[in-house]
C-alpha cells in the first residue's frame, strides 16, 4: 500500500521529468527505442517467415512426401555412370511393384511455361505431366469433373485439368470450362476438370496459396510424347502410408532404384523430417543471432539510461536532501529514481514497440513478396516480450543510480551547491 | 518538556582528528516556545539544530523527544520523526523547482506513511496562515524571495508538526521581508507553535522568547526574554 503509494508518485514524478526535458529523454531513450524495436521486429520477421515456409512445407506434402531427387553418383562410380538411364517412368512402375509401403507414387514431367490459348484468350503457364497419384502426394483436390485417370495415361489422352487461376485467365466468369477445347503451344487439349480454389486473395492482391491455382496437369504419357520426347522425369515424389514407416520406407526406395539404375547411385532420397530439422536449425540460428544483436542494444539502452540517472541524481542532490529532511525514508528514495528509470524505460519501450510495428510492416511487405507468405504482423508474445524487456531494462539499470540517492546523508544533500 | 538533551556530545572523524561539534550539551525545549540558537560559525549550532532535527544521531548522550526516548532510533523511524513531527525552514528556501506551490506544500503529506485523505485542504489551511492563497498553482521560480520563504513556511506546517526548526530564515531575505516573516513566526508561536530558529543575527533573535548561544560544542548563554507559553508579552 505504501509501497505502492511511493511507486505512483515516482510514476507521476518520472512522467513530469521526462516532459520538463523532453529532448534529453528522448535521447536516453534512444537506446531503448531501437533496443525494442529490432528485437520485436526480429522475432515477428523470424516468425512469419517461419510460419510461411511451414504452410508451404504443409501445402506441398507434409512430413509424408518423399522426394527422389538426382545426385552426382559418387567418383569411384564415374566410370559406370553412363550406364544408369537416371530416373524414368521405369522407377515409378518398379517402386509401385517393390515397395508396399508406399501409398502414392508421383512421377512428374514438367513442361516449363507454354502459351495456353481459349478463344482469343491467352495465357503462359507452367504445365505439368503427371498421374492421379498427384493428388494424394501433394495434396490436391479436383472441385469441378475429374481428375486424370489411369485410362488417360495409358492412351497419353491430350485432356488438362486447370487450376482456379488459369481458369480465370482463360474462361469467362459465367463459362463452364468442362468439355472445351484449350490448346497448349498450337495442341488442342480437352478440359477434364478444374482444381478447387486454395486460399483466399487478401485485399492487397496476394494470396500466401496462389500457386497451388495455376496448375496445368496432362498425362504424363502425354507430356513426354508431345513435349518433352524423353522419358525422364523432372520429379518423382512418394507418399508413405504412415510417418512411422519413414525410416523403413528410404531403404526400400534406395534397394528398388538401385536395380533399376543398374548400380548407380545417381540419386538422393529425401525425407521432409530432414528439411524440418534444417528449418528447425535455422530458425534457432537466426533467433540467437539477431535476438543477440536486439539484446545488446538493449543493454547499451540500459547502461545509456544508467549513465542518465547518475548524472540526474548528481543534479537533484538538494531535492533530494529536501525530500529526506521532510520526512523521506532511503526506500522513498529508492522507489522514486527506480521509478524514474522505469518510466523512462517504459517509454521508450512503448516508443519502440510501436516503431517495431513500422519495421515490420515495411520488412513484411518485402520479405512475402519474396517469400510468397503470409502477410507477416507483430505477434502479441513478441510485443510482450518486448515490454517486458524494457521494464527489466529499466529496473536493472535504475538499481545503482537510485542506490546511491537513497544513500546520500540529508545534511550533506542538503549543503551540495 | 517537548525535547530533552542530556549531555549530548557529537564527534565527527576528520583525517585521524576527532572534531567535537557538540561537547556535552545539557538543554530543554518547553512546548510553545519561541527559541533562538545563536552562535559564531563553527560553532556547533547548526549540528545541534541537525540533532534536534532528527537528521543527525548523537554520539552520546541522550536525546528525549516528547517523552520518548530517541536516542538510537533507526533511520526509518527518524524519517517518521521528521514526517510525523517537525517542520523545517530552510534559508534557501528548498522548495522543489519542479513543483507548483500546492504540491511543495503538500509534499511532507506524501511521506506521512499513512493516507492522508484531506491532504488538499491542509495544505490550503497552511497556505492560509502565510497569506499565499492566491497562488496555489504557481511554480517557485514566478514567486518572490519574502513569498518563497511562505510557502516553505506553509510546507512546515502542513503536517501540524510538535516542532518548527528553522535554519537562517532569513538570510536570504531583504529588511523588509525579514520582519514579515519573523512577525509571521511569532504568530506562529502566539497560535501556540513551538520554534527554534538558527541564526547569527541579533535582530533575528530578538523576536525569541529564548535565546541561547552555543560556543565551542557547549551552551555559553541562556536567556529567557519573554515567557514561553507563546501567549502574547504584556507590555
Amino acid at each position: 500500500m505504501n509501497f505502492l503509494n511511493a511507486l505512483l508518485n515516482g510514476i507521476t514524478n518520472g512522467l513530469r521529468e521526462i516532459l520538463a526535458h523532453k529532448f534529453r529523454s528522448l535521447l536516453t531513450m534512444s537506446g531503448i527505442i531501437l533496443g525494442v524495436a529490432a528485437l520485436v521486429a526480429m522475432v515477428s520477421v523470424i516468425q512469419g517467415m517461419m510460419a510461411s515456409f511451414r504452410t508451404f512445407f504443409e501445402e506441398t506434402g507434409g512430413v509424408e512426401r518423399i522426394s527422389i531427387s538426382r545426385a552426382d553418383p559418387p567418383p569411384e562410380q564415374a566410370n559406370i555412370a553412363p550406364l544408369s538411364p537416371g530416373r524414368t517412368m521405369l522407377d515409378a512402375r518398379a517402386l509401385a511393384a517393390s515397395v508396399p509401403l508406399a501409398a502414392a507414387i508421383s512421377p512428374k514431367v514438367g513442361v516449363g511455361n507454354q502459351p495456353l490459348q481459349h478463344g482469343n484468350k491467352r495465357d503462359w503457364m507452367g504445365v505439368t505431366g503427371c498421374t492421379p497419384d498427384i493428388l494424394p502426394v501433394e495434396r490436391l483436390e479436383v472441385a469441378e469433373g475429374r481428375f486424370l485417370g489411369d485410362l488417360d495415361i495409358e492412351h497419353s489422352s491430350q485432356v488438362v485439368v486447370i487450376g482456379t487461376l488459369v481458369r480465370d485467365h482463360l474462361f469467362n466468369p459465367n463459362e463452364s470450362p468442362l468439355d472445351q477445347i484449350i490448346k497448349i503451344r498450337g495442341t488442342p487439349f480437352r478440359v477434364i476438370g478444374v482444381m478447387k480454389q486454395y486460399g483466399i486473395t487478401q485485399p492487397d492482391g496476394r494470396n500466401p496459396l496462389g500457386w497451388k491455382n495455376r496448375g496445368v496437369y496432362i498425362p504424363i504419357t502425354t507430356a513426354i510424347r508431345r513435349f518433352t520426347g524423353s522419358d525422364q522425369l523432372t520429379d518423382l515424389n512418394v507418399k508413405v502410408d504412415s510417418v512411422e514407416h519413414l525410416n523403413d520406407i528410404v531403404p526400400q526406395i534406395e534397394n528398388t532404384l538401385h536395380v533399376t539404375h543398374r548400380g548407380v547411385s545417381d540419386f538422393s532420397v529425401d525425407t521432409t523430417e530432414e528439411a524440418l530439422q534444417e528449418l528447425a536449425k535455422v530458425e534457432r540460428q537466426f533467433t540467437f543471432s539477431l535476438g543477440g544483436v536486439a539484446a545488446i542494444s538493449l543493454l547499451v539502452g540500459g547502461i545509456g539510461i544508467m549513465n542518465v540517472m547518475l548524472a540526474v541524481i548528481n543534479e537533484r542532490i538538494r531535492e533530494i536532501g529536501v525530500r529526506k529532511a521532510v520526512g523521506a525514508r532511503a526506500g522513498d528514495i529508492f522507489v522514486q529514481f527506480l521509478a524514474e528509470a522505469m518510466v523512462l524505460s517504459v517509454c521508450g519501450g512503448l516508443i519502440g514497440l510501436s516503431l517495431s510495428i513500422g519495421l515490420v510492416t515495411v520488412m513484411g511487405s518485402i520479405l512475402s513478396t519474396i517469400f510468397n507468405g503470409k502477410p507477416i504482423t507483430v505477434p502479441v508474445g513478441a510485443m510482450m516480450l518486448g515490454f517486458f524487456f524494457s521494464v527489466g531494462t529499466g529496473i536493472i539499470s535504475g538499481i545503482y543510480p537510485a542506490l546511491k540517492a537513497a544513500r546520500l546523508d540529508p545534511i550533506e544533500a542538503l549543503r551540495y551547491e | 518538556m517537548l525535547v530533552e538533551l542530556q549531555n549530548v556530545r557529537k564527534y565527527y572523524e576528520m583525517i585521524g582528528e576527532t572534531v567535537h561539534a557538540l561537547d556535552g550539551v545539557d538543554f530543554s525545549l518547553a512546548e510553545g516556545d519561541f527559541l533562538a540558537i545563536v552562535g559564531p560559525s563553527g560553532s556547533g549550532k547548526s549540528t545541534l539544530m541537525h540533532v534536534l532535527g532528527f537528521m543527525d544521531k548523537p554520539s552520546a548522550g541522550r536525546m528525549v523527544f516528547d517523552g520518548d526516548d530517541v536516542t538510537n532510533i533507526s533511520p526509518g523511524r527518524r524519517a517518521w520523526y521528521r514526517a510525523n513531527r517537525l517542520g523545517f525552514v530552510f534559508q534557501a528556501f528548498n522548495l522543489l523547482p519542479r513543483l507548483n506551490v500546492m504540491d511543495n506544500v503538500m509534499l511532507p503529506l506524501s511521506y506521512c506513511r499513512h493516507r492522508v485523505p484531506d491532504a488538499r485542504p491542509r495544505a490550503i489551511a497552511a497556505l492560509e496562515r502565510v497569506g499565499l492563497t492566491h497562488r496555489l498553482k504557481h511554480s517557485p521560480s514566478q514567486l518572490s524571495g519574502g513569498e518563497r520563504q511562505r510557502v516553505s513556511i506553509a510546507r512546515a506546517l502542513v503536517n501540524s508538526p510538535r516542532l518548527i526548526l528553522a535554519d537562517e530564515p532569513t538570510g536570504n531575505l531583504d529588511s523588509k521581508n525579514v520582519d514579515r516573516i519573523l512577525e509571521l513566526l511569532t504568530q506562529l508561536q502566539k497560535e501556540g507553535q513551538t520554534i527554534a530558529l538558527v541564526t547569527h543575527d541579533a535582530h533575528v533573535a530578538s523576536y525569541a522568547s529564548r535565546v541561547v548561544t552555543v560556543r565551542d560544542g557547549k551552551i555559553v548563554e541562556d536567556l529567557r526574554r519573554k515567557p514561553a507559553t507563546g501567549v502574547a508579552p504584556t507590555a
